[in-house]
């Protein structure tokens, strides 16, 4: 998708020299492009320059003859062909170290003690420009720091006002709660009181802050330099943007994610739950022994992780038939492998018909519609190159900071497409950062908004409705027929006074048609403004996504796009489907006609139970390997039905649900942070991710078990692969596009491994110095890894030789600034240019066989939903009378909607409590108030929460944000008697189970941190060797 | 008060002294006397004779300078507002407001109060110029940003401009034309960088008080991102004048110096402070000793500031500099607002520059480096010396700030402007420096403790 289009090159002179640089970008991106060093502070290179640390000074000259020149600012002067500067003169380096030492005036000297020490931008720039000893003689300023929550930490005395926290938090990400207080040298940075930040993007302040004034909290809580972190470049688990990340480790445990720049996707910014979320790897919901197989003696099989016991254990199962159930949170190899092992027809990927037909819809849409990456949908890669940016946003039915944050992020920079523009009109380069703010302040690209509840995107609309899934269905289907309309009779809507009585007309119509849909009059005044504004738009972004569970929404957005898309309109309309998890579309590969929905493995499995005269094929069915699945959409009852009709169960995960707690056998998996894989994002781009370091046995890699259970249950004796790499060339034997794919992807980089550790690792005699100084045979090392891309030493290739860098580091530059040294040019892409390796949907299979029969039936055919959306999962509704019906909105907070990271204590303690909002009318059918306690009955079980009262809500939906519903709920229909009003002993038992989720959730976080921390100081050296038999 | 006496007694002076001879701090002329005194003129003048590119061609050609401190030509500031080089009608336009005038009536310079003077004693003065600037830059919203403490200015200001409104030189159809003005007065809340006009339109927008990079310049993206042009009170005073007796009057004022007169003003220890309107160019010695009376009894000059606090000090050496934005310029000063801060021969040049630059430190907006941390830097070094345990490094560090925080390397004029009396000081008063060094005190203070303590003894 890169752009091959370059930017105007123009040639410059720094101290007299000749050097290339971007026409478009300031001098300092030049510089530092051309990869010298000058220091800066304020200037990001997302952000742009404001000018306001004076850090980078550069001396101008006139010409040749010019000795003296004039001091400017390079990040706020634009370059011009020709242009001359000094960089090593002597009176621009004289200034610049002058800036250093005038910051020092009020910076601590804590760096011994400060979480940022080692990587913190502050200090390289300090030696860069040779400060090296104090003049200031007087006292320091000192501030009191503020409770920020418990993300991010806060250290004001280290503040060197740079301002871009502010600047990042406020203009960028439009965060409302933290500004810029107090003037002269007591500039303070912060909220306006102690208090949680609401941004789900305030861990960037972190990588933001050029020094330690912001910290990850749960980095400093288990501490260490970055220099002693073993790295691994990773991808983001927690949504199907595929953020790439880089894991730190040390001694067995994570410690924290940062950000890994990929110019297509997260660019310099990651969500917090991309960032925090990982930190479910180290609570104790982790599972780290085998479940359910004894050795000889009947112990568990626990620590040690014992072959010939697993086997034995293994061959008792070996009669069995077994359905695979895979995930979408499983990597593409472990989905792919299971599906091998079981056989296409005995394969599911967990969902439910309506989720299969949900999931086709889905393939067809990826399919016809490219996905572009967040840096096309930012136009970065075009902007100033002629392409057009983004001129209206239409977001559909998805709530994006909750189901893909960075993707909301993005779509907000869209937003300011309009303002660049206006900035062009008077010669504003778009990095003046303050100047394009200030001139356009009040423009903004138009967005329209239909959603089932309010988001962060509602202020900043043209046109917002909250609506229910069904009704925003119609609506999008009456757009399509209103634009479908006024194409055909060629009269773009209207935009002047005069065609106003058109509007009247049309007006009348959609009053005719509107009282069998009963959509009332801000409905259709939304309609005609989306409408107007569409046809006068030349590249639309319209942004959906599965939340809905509604395949009827994705296929009338399909009959949108197409009517945008007609070639006469000169439209060139953009989709993009946030899709439900990290691997969802990896999954889509692997739909089939022949894969199973839940309700097709429960027949398989409920007729041998009942039926002996069911067909051959059905009835060999007897069992069930599942693969890192909740079937978090299923209900308790309904999980114990599968459960009673299966003969055996195995379950391959890495954390405690449900599942692990109905099956015979659980077989502990590695997390991300363990495991090497791909993980296909909403593009379907196939991303790699590799362990930060490897578990202890017996956790093991998804691939690694199902390989032993290849052996042990499937008797495929050619599955015996002992690396990722002997898998891709099996698949790419056997003729599977995408192996082959990965594997030239992969040919395509150096042959040397790379390393994951840093320099400071020569030393490595001392790397275990708390326990034992002696040499630890290449850490980690086992022969599973020998064949993977990296390493686990310093020796090899620099970390930095490819683009998927394990960190960030370059001489003089030891904070993630040093990415810039890693980029063709400032901002652009790395060095080691990385392209997307798009993974290829084949529909061949859904239309070419059976061209007679329509999708919709053919769909029907394969996964039956006559039974309506609720068939199996929301069997939630008691009662089958429609007359009180509501749709329930999932709406818990963006760190709990994915199930992985929902288990990091700290994001728990940051719920601020169950809630049930809905409007006035629904309350008062409840007999409910605001503030009142309320029951909410689903499948027998109770759950209680708050009452809101939001008039914005529609009459028909009901948001639920309630911790312990651990089902997905979304779209489901119950009748509103199912919410009551508590009664005084269950609000106070609610009051409690409140309080008791706190106190569970600070204890586990406590319990964590001790654990971690005794694990430092014990780890046996033995257990880094991984060759657990042997030490038996 | 406005008895025909008092009123001969003032016109007579029209024309040599047209921006303060109607000024009457008592009580300021009312509409109706205003009128009566010639008042709103140069404005029918400028609404009925003359299209708005006319009017920016008369002042073009006045040569009137900004007499905020810069000394920036008005014409040449006006011709930047881009709807003028564009549209030049007759009539302006009135449906939407295509660009701001401001008046910076922020008047916080140290020594400075010549603004004051003319917002108290004669309001409607600036109202008229302010219809005559926003006529010419197509204004149709105007804004005095007045400085917060002057309370008594507000409330005057404010009863101008609802006579105006009355008396339809304000609102819509100003006069019977097709103009339409509106005018607010905006009260700050105090903070000396305001008086930098984007750091002013930032406050006024409800934002930080913090300068903006320029370009671009407010004339291209201003006030709310429109097109806005900010002048002083003074310079705009002159407009009326300029609209009435014509460019060659204005010039003829001062004719061997910058066009027009100058409220000048001195402060300090002089006999008579106060200030006083004369032709642009009088000489800083006819102002110390023919117009301030010169030194109090028993001071001889030790130094002065010529227009402002952010001015460099010149010593008895340029008493005869005219006071014009050239020759003080060359004599290495800034004529800045006109106002003379004198110092004597027994107060100590290090407090007072101490006490400016403590000023400045306070007022830094803090978004820059060297203005955050350098005025606050130097302010710790000359507590220090003031105090008698300062060092020699401290001098060449205090050097060091003064080429740290000069000109072309901070966001604004706040800090080379701090530098600008420290700088001063260090070359004049280098002795009193070392000898606060040497001494270990302060020998100002010595002197004045010792008689304090024979007196007590």
């Amino acid at each position: 998708m890169s752009d091959n289009k370059k930017p105007a090159k123009i040639t410059i002179f720094i101290d007299d020299n000749p050097y290339q640089v971007s026409a478009d970008n300031n001098l300092l991106a030049g510089v530092l492009s051309n990869k010298l060093n000058l220091p800066y502070f304020c200037w990001h290179p997302s952000m742009g320059s404001v000018g306001a640390c004076r850090q980078c000074a550069v001396t101008q000259y006139q010409d040749e003859n010019d000795t003296r020149g004039r001091m400017i600012m390079s990040c706020m002067t634009p370059v011009i062909d020709g242009m001359r500067i000094g960089l090593t003169d002597k009176a621009s380096a004289k200034f610049r170290e002058q800036v250093i030492a005038a910051m020092m005036t009020n910076h601590p000297h804590d760096c011994p003690v400060c979480a940022e020490g080692g990587e913190c931008h502050l200090q390289d720039m300090t030696v860069m420009t040779g400060h090296t000893s104090r003049q200031y003689c007087g006292e320091k300023r000192t501030f009191t720091n503020q409770y920020l929550g418990e993300l991010v930490g806060h250290e004001m005395n280290r503040c060197i006002t740079c301002y871009r926290c502010v600047r990042f938090y406020k203009d960028y990400a439009g965060g409302k709660d933290f500004d810029v207080f107090g003037s002269r040298n007591q500039v303070y940075f912060g909220r306006q009181k102690d208090g949680v930040l609401e941004s789900p993007f305030s861990g960037n302040l972190v990588e933001v802050c050029p020094t330690g004034v912001f910290t990850n909290k749960l980095f400093s809580a288990h501490y260490t330099r970055k220099w002693d972190l073993q790295s691994s470049p990773s991808i983001c688990a927690h949504c199907s943007v595929g953020c790439n990340t880089s894991i730190g480790e040390r001694y067995g445990s994570v410690r924290r994610v940062m950000n890994r720049y990929n110019h297509d996707l997260n660019g310099y910014f990651l969500c917090d739950r991309g960032r925090y979320g990982i930190g479910f790897v180290n609570t104790s919901s982790r599972i780290r022994a085998i479940k359910g197989i004894k050795t000889k003696v009947g112990e568990p099989l626990a620590g040690m992780f014992n072959e010939k016991s697993f086997s034995k254990a293994m061959a008792e199962h070996s009669g069995e038939n077994f359905i695979g159930i895979g995930s979408a949170r499983a990597s593409f190899e472990g989905n792919r492998l299971l599906k091998y092992l079981v056989g296409r027809e005995n394969f599911s990927l967990g969902y439910t018909n309506e989720e299969m037909q949900l999931a086709l819809r889905h393939k067809q849409l990826l399919a016809q519609y490219p996905q572009q990456s967040l840096a096309g949908m930012e136009n970065l890669s075009r902007r100033g190159h002629g392409e057009l940016p983004h001129d209206l946003v239409l977001i559909i039915g998805e709530n994006l900071e909750q189901t893909a944050p960075r993707l909301a992020l993005s779509i907000k920079q869209v937003l300011r497409n309009a303002a660049l523009d206006k900035a062009d009109s008077i010669g504003v380069k778009h990095w003046q950062d303050a100047a394009v703010r200030t001139y356009a302040s009040d423009t903004s690209t138009p967005l329209f908004s239909l959603q089932t509840q309010n988001t962060s995107f509602d202020d900043m609309a043209n046109g917002a409705l909250l609506l229910s899934p069904e009704k925003i269905t119609t609506m999008v289907e009456r757009l399509t027929k209103m634009l479908h309309d006024d194409f055909a009779h060629d009269t773009v809507v209207p935009l002047n006074k005069q065609a106003a009585e058109d509007n009247q007309v049309r007006q009348s119509k959609l009053d005719k048609s509107s009282e069998s849909h009963h959509v009332d009059k801000n409905a259709d005044k939304f309609l005609l403004l989306l409408a107007r504004a569409l046809s006068q738009a030349s590249a639309p972004l319209i942004v959906t996504g599965l939340s809905l569970k509604s395949a009827a929404l994705l296929s009338a957005i399909d009959d949108l796009m197409a009517c945008l898309s007609h070639k006469s309109h000169r439209i060139a309309p953009e989709l993009t489907i946030v899709a439900p998890e990290c691997n969802s579309v990896g999954n889509l590969h692997f739909l089939t006609e022949y894969s199973l929905s839940i309700e097709q493995v429960l027949t398989r499995l409920v007729s041998v139970n009942s039926s002996k005269e069911a067909s051959k094929e059905v009835s060999q069915a007897t069992s069930l390997v599942i693969l890192e699945q909740d079937l978090a959409q299923i209900s308790t009852e309904q999980l114990n039905l599968l459960r009673s009709h299966c003969k055996s169960m195995i379950v391959l995960d890495h954390s405690e649900n449900k599942l692990t707690q109905l099956a015979d056998i659980v077989l502990p998996v590695a997390a991300v942070s363990e495991s090497g894989g791909h993980f296909v994002n909403y593009q379907s781009n196939l991303q790699a991710f590799y362990p930060a370091h490897i578990a202890i046995k017996p956790i093991m890699e998804n691939w690694q078990y199902l390989v032993l259970l290849a052996k042990g249950l499937f008797a495929h004796a050619e599955i015996n692969f002992t690396s990722l790499k002997q898998l891709y060339s099996f698949f790419a034997k056997h003729g599977e596009p995408w192996a082959l794919q990965v594997l030239t992807y992969d040919e395509s980089k150096q042959q040397q491994r790379i390393v994951r550790q840093t320099h400071r690792a020569s030393g490595r005699t001392a790397m275990m110095a708390n326990q034992s100084v002696h040499e630890v045979q290449t850490y980690f090392e086992d022969k599973n890894s020998k064949e993977e891309m990296f390493s686990y030493s310093m020796e090899g290739a620099s970390a930095t030789s490819n683009h998927n860098m394990p960190f960030t580091w370059a001489p003089a530059w030891n904070s993630n600034q040093a990415i810039l040294q890693h980029q063709q040019e400032v901002n652009g892409e790395l060095a080691h240019s990385q392209h997307e390796n798009l993974l290829n949907l084949n529909l061949s299979a859904f239309f070419d066989e059976t061209p007679s029969i329509s999708l919709s039936d053919k769909l029907e055919q394969l996964w039956p939903n006559q039974l309506g959306p609720n068939q199996l999962c929301p069997n939630i509704a008691q009662q089958t009378s429609q007359n009180h019906a509501v749709v329930l909105i999932q709406n818990l907070p963006w760190f709990l909607v994915e199930q992985q990271s929902k288990k990091l204590p700290e994001f728990t303690l940051m719920f601020t409590g169950n809630s049930i909002t809905m409007s006035t009318d629904l309350a008062e059918q409840c007999g409910c108030n605001a503030g009142d306690i309320a029951k909410l009955v689903l499948n027998k079980q109770h759950f209680f929460a708050q009452l809101n009262i939001d008039e914005k809500l529609s009459d028909d939906v009901v948001l639920v944000s309630v911790f312990e519903l651990d089902m997905a709920v979304n779209n489901c229909q119950i009748e509103l008697a199912q919410i009551t009003k508590a009664n005084q002993d269950e609000a106070a038992t609610h009051a409690q189970a409140e309080k008791s989720r706190i106190a569970t959730a600070s204890k586990e976080k406590a319990d964590t941190l001790v654990r971690l921390k005794a694990q430092d100081q014990t780890i046996p050296i033995s257990f880094l060797n991984n060759e657990g038999e042997q030490y038996d | 008060m406005t008895d025909n006496h008092w009123l001969e007694a003032a016109l007579a002076q029209a024309l040599t002294k047209p921006l303060t001879h109607l000024v009457n701090l008592e009580q300021p002329l009312d509409f109706n006397s205003y009128v009566h005194a010639g008042g709103y003129m140069g404005a029918t003048k400028a609404l009925r004779e003359f299209t708005p590119k006319e009017v920016l061609a008369l002042v073009s050609d006045s040569g009137l300078k900004g007499r905020g401190g810069a000394g920036f030509p008005t014409g040449m500031k006006w011709s930047c507002v881009p709807a003028l080089q564009e549209k030049p009608p007759a009539h302006v336009n009135t449906e939407q407001g295509n660009s701001y005038l401001i008046c910076n009536g922020d008047e916080m310079e140290p020594g400075t109060f010549k603004d004051r003077y003319l917002l108290e004693g004669v309001p409607h003065q600036l109202i008229e110029a302010m219809i005559i600037a926003s006529y010419t830059i197509s204004a149709n919203k105007a804004f005095i940003f007045l400085r917060g403490e002057y309370h008594v200015a507000a409330q005057r200001l404010q009863q101008a401009i609802d006579e105006a409104y009355e008396n339809n030189w304000l609102g819509a159809k100003v006069q019977g034309t097709d103009y339409q003005l509106d005018l607010y007065l905006h009260t700050s809340a105090g903070r000396y960088i305001c008086g930098e006009e984007t750091a002013l339109i930032n406050a006024l927008e409800g934002k930080r008080a913090i300068p903006r990079a320029k370009p671009p310049f407010p004339q291209v993206s201003g006030l709310f991102g429109k097109p806005t042009v900010v002048n002083n009170v003074e310079t705009l005073s002159n407009l009326p004048h300029i609209l009435k007796h014509g460019s060659e009057w204005f010039k003829a004022l001062s004719p061997h110096s910058d066009p027009g007169t100058k409220i000048y003003a001195a402060c300090g220890q002089v006999k008579n402070p106060g200030l006083w309107e004369l032709p642009m160019g009088v000489t800083i010695r006819e102002l110390l000793y023919d117009h301030a009376g010169g030194m109090q009894d028993g001071l001889q000059l030790k130094g002065l500031l010529p227009g402002g606090a952010s001015t460099d000090f010149l010593t008895a050496e340029h008493l005869d500099t005219p006071m014009d934005f050239d020759s003080i310029a060359k004599a290495g000063s800034r004529l800045g607002t006109g106002g003379l801060i004198v110092l004597g021969d027994q107060h100590c040049p290090v407090a007072m520059v101490l006490n400016l630059l403590s000023f400045f430190a306070q007022e830094s907006c803090g978004w820059c480096t060297p203005c955050r941390d350098g005025t606050a830097w130097a302010v710790e070094i000359l507590t220090r010396i003031e105090a008698g345990s300062g060092t020699d490094a401290d001098l060449s560090q205090l050097d060091e700030l003064c080429d740290f925080m000069w000109l072309g390397k901070t966001h604004c004029a706040l800090a080379p402007g701090a530098v600008e009396p420290l700088k001063s000081a260090m070359r004049y008063f280098k002795t009193d420096f070392e000898q606060h060094i040497e001494q270990g005190c302060c020998s100002y203070k010595k002197v004045a403790q010792n008689q304090l303590g024979a007196s007590y003894e």
